[in-house]
């Protein structure tokens, strides 16, 4: 187990190499660049801006010193934000949006898998219905309009729920809806088709041959295979959750980490971009290794190690 | 006169799918005395597997008893209520399935599913369970049982799994065994230790067992006496020797010569019966085997015959033992060995 998890560690860090490198030629190569602006400004200030953040050294040199900053910790100065640092910027961001991600992510566990739990036990009845209705919904409206509409109906008309920042746990109601729609439907959905699958298991069978009530069937023999793959989504959308979403902290007002992530792409911000986009790889990949961990304890088959 | 343990009277089980009834047991009739081995035997869709699901309750939607008593220990099992159901499954009848590969739980031990059964059923503590889970595998013959209790189902081989299905089926004691096609997805020396496990069980026990097989070898070992199904129906029911010696149902006749035997040499072909099983949805008027019966009379199409009595036990549904029949000279598949 130890051995194993060292070497997960090991692929973990070439991985992010990995991610790190392609995203910073990628950057590269994408023509423009920072201080390119529709006001042209004078030659001798971009060569001096150039000068200031070593963008005029050759390309492995710029990429050689950016990762000696990734490994140090150190993601550089924000071009566009000036006197801040990318680090800067995750520390102020990250809080919010993982506070909001934390509870997008409650609320799909805690909704998502009993609603798919109920679809499949009581399938082709109403409840089943109602959830495939608000599951397909789910999936089919996208983030934003979600948002808006919650805005619209909750803070403009019936002024009962704030519609920006993030202050109080009212703050909190619009924008979690929003941001955990699409995965809790689809973790619904998920779970739904997973336990059908398990409750046509033989096994099921023999469960039910010992005498056994129907709940500890349920619950004892098939919530626990029926979870696996569950499981799986879960690990990657904790990250993605957590890390920030661009659409819904841009309509609630949330100064999150997911403003700064997309802003940096259109505006050049080589450091934040490189910055923001490497903390959401190292988050993804740790997650889905808190994943893979927790896979032994489910399942006795997957073995972790030699 | 031994007592009867179970008594299935008429049991007619359908399943209403979207495309229509679909009538899997159509009238059955039969009854298992304490301590017997009953072998029920028919091909797929003869209606033998629905036959023992109906006797535990088990039918899942959309199929259910339409029609019938089963009487167990002298109470109908039908009319029982869901809850006394369970404290009847597992601790008075217990089952066992075809494929062990898939009918053990992935993510317990083999000791939690066989002491899950027991706390169930039984008031003895976690550790008297777990002690009987450890009895119940040395009895079943797994090597160094206090071991293997905390072994997972896919550590152990497809022959250990059965072994250790037949120990959960029977850590309550149960009256009742019904073994649904416990051999057929093993291999045949596996089989052969499984059979005589069983046999070896029903001494050791003394429960009563239905075996649910097509393999007429399997139940030659096991069981005294055999019902042959066919078409949800039963077409002949007798002890063992009068089933393989003297067989009445051409159906009966036609499943022995599909056997095959080392003893007539490698010049005898097999004969395969010709045709496939009738659609259960609309069930034939007559007799179900008709189609395919090589003497089929017109009645047989027309209508279902009953049942005739050769001797005491043993019975076959069949016109041709209609006192008006014509005398075939009847290919019976019996081949004794001379000698």
């Amino acid at each position: 187990m130890g051995k194993y998890i060292i070497r997960r560690l090991i692929s973990m860090i070439i991985t992010l190499v990995f991610v790190a490198s392609i995203t910073f030629f990628l950057m590269h190569a994408v023509p423009g660049g920072p201080f390119q602006s529709e006001k042209a400004l004078p030659e001798a200030v971009i060569q001096a801006l150039n000068e200031k953040y070593h963008l005029d050294d050759p390309l492995w040199k710029q990429y050689l010193d950016y990762m000696k900053g990734v490994f140090t910790f150190q993601l550089g100065p924000s071009f566009k934000r000036v006197g801040t640092t990318v680090n800067d910027l995750i520390i102020a961001g990250f809080p919010y949006s993982a506070k909001l991600g934390f509870f997008a992510t409650l609320a799909i566990v805690a909704l998502g898998i009993p609603a798919g739990i109920i679809s499949a036990l009581k399938s082709n009845k109403w409840q089943d219905y109602l959830v495939t209705i608000l599951a397909t919904v789910g999936v089919a409206v996208p983030s934003f309009v979600i948002g808006a509409l919650f805005i619209y109906v909750f803070s403009s008309k019936l002024g009962w729920l704030p519609s920006f920042g993030l202050t109080s746990w009212k703050h909190y109601i619009g924008p979690v809806i929003a941001l955990s729609g699409f995965s809790l439907a689809f973790v619904a959905r998920l779970t739904r088709s997973s336990v059908l699958e398990v409750m046509q298991q033989d096994y099921i069978r023999t469960a039910r041959a010992k005498g056994l009530p129907e709940i500890v069937v349920i619950v004892k023999h098939a919530l626990k295979n029926a979870l696996i793959p569950v499981v799986t989504y879960l690990g990657p959308m904790i990250a993605a959750m957590m890390t920030g979403s661009f659409i819904v902290e841009k309509i609630f007002a949330i100064p999150g980490m997911g403003k700064y992530f997309v802003e940096s792409v259109s505006s050049r911000d080589y450091t934040v971009l490189m910055g923001t986009t490497i903390f959401y790889a190292a988050f993804s990949i740790t997650m889905i290794f808190v994943v893979d961990i927790a896979y032994g304890f489910i399942d006795p088959r997957i073995k972790l190690g030699d | 006169m031994t007592e009867k343990i179970l008594e299935v009277k008429n049991m007619k089980t359908s399943f209403y799918t979207h495309v229509g009834e679909v009538q899997a047991v159509r009238g059955v009739s039969f009854h298992l005395d304490k301590g017997e081995a009953l072998g029920i035997v028919g091909e797929s869709g003869s209606g033998k597997s629905v036959t023992s699901m109906s006797v535990m309750r088990l039918l899942q939607y959309p199929g259910t008893i339409k029609e019938g008593e089963v009487f167990f220990k002298g109470e109908d099992l039908v009319k029982k209520s869901k809850a006394e159901m369970m404290s009847v499954r597992g601790n008075q009848i217990a089952m066992i399935f075809q494929d062990p590969m898939t009918s053990l739980n992935p993510v317990y031990t083999i000791g939690n599913q066989i002491m899950e059964a027991v706390i169930r059923h039984q008031k003895v503590s976690k550790a008297e369970a777990r002690e009987r889970a450890i009895d119940m595998l040395k009895l079943v013959g797994i090597p160094s049982p206090e071991t293997r209790v905390d072994n997972y189902p896919h550590e152990f081989s497809g022959g250990m799994r059965q072994r250790a299905m037949i120990a959960i089926a029977l850590s309550c004691q149960p009256d009742l065994l019904i073994a649904d096609e416990p051999t057929t997805a093993l291999d045949v020396t596996i089989q052969a230790q499984i059979l005589e496990l069983l046999k070896d069980l029903k001494k050791k026990v003394n429960t009563s067992i239905i075996l649910i097989t097509h393999d007429l070898g399997v139940v030659a070992d096991v069981c005294s006496r055999i019902i042959v199904m066919y078409g949800g129906l039963i077409m002949e029911e007798g002890r063992a020797e009068d089933i393989f010696y003297e067989p009445l149902h051409p159906y009966t006749m036609g499943l022995l010569k599909s056997i095959p035997r080392l003893d007539l040499g490698h010049k005898q072909r097999l004969v395969p019966i010709p045709g496939s099983p009738p659609d259960l949805i609309k069930p034939p008027k007559g007799c179900p085997f008709a189609a395919r019966c090589p003497y089929a009379m017109k009645i047989c199409l027309e209508h279902q015959p009953g049942y005739y009595e050769r001797k005491p036990g043993h019975k076959a549904a069949c016109w041709l033992y209609h006192q008006d029949a014509p005398t075939w000279e009847l290919d019976t598949g019996v081949r004794r060995v001379k000698g």
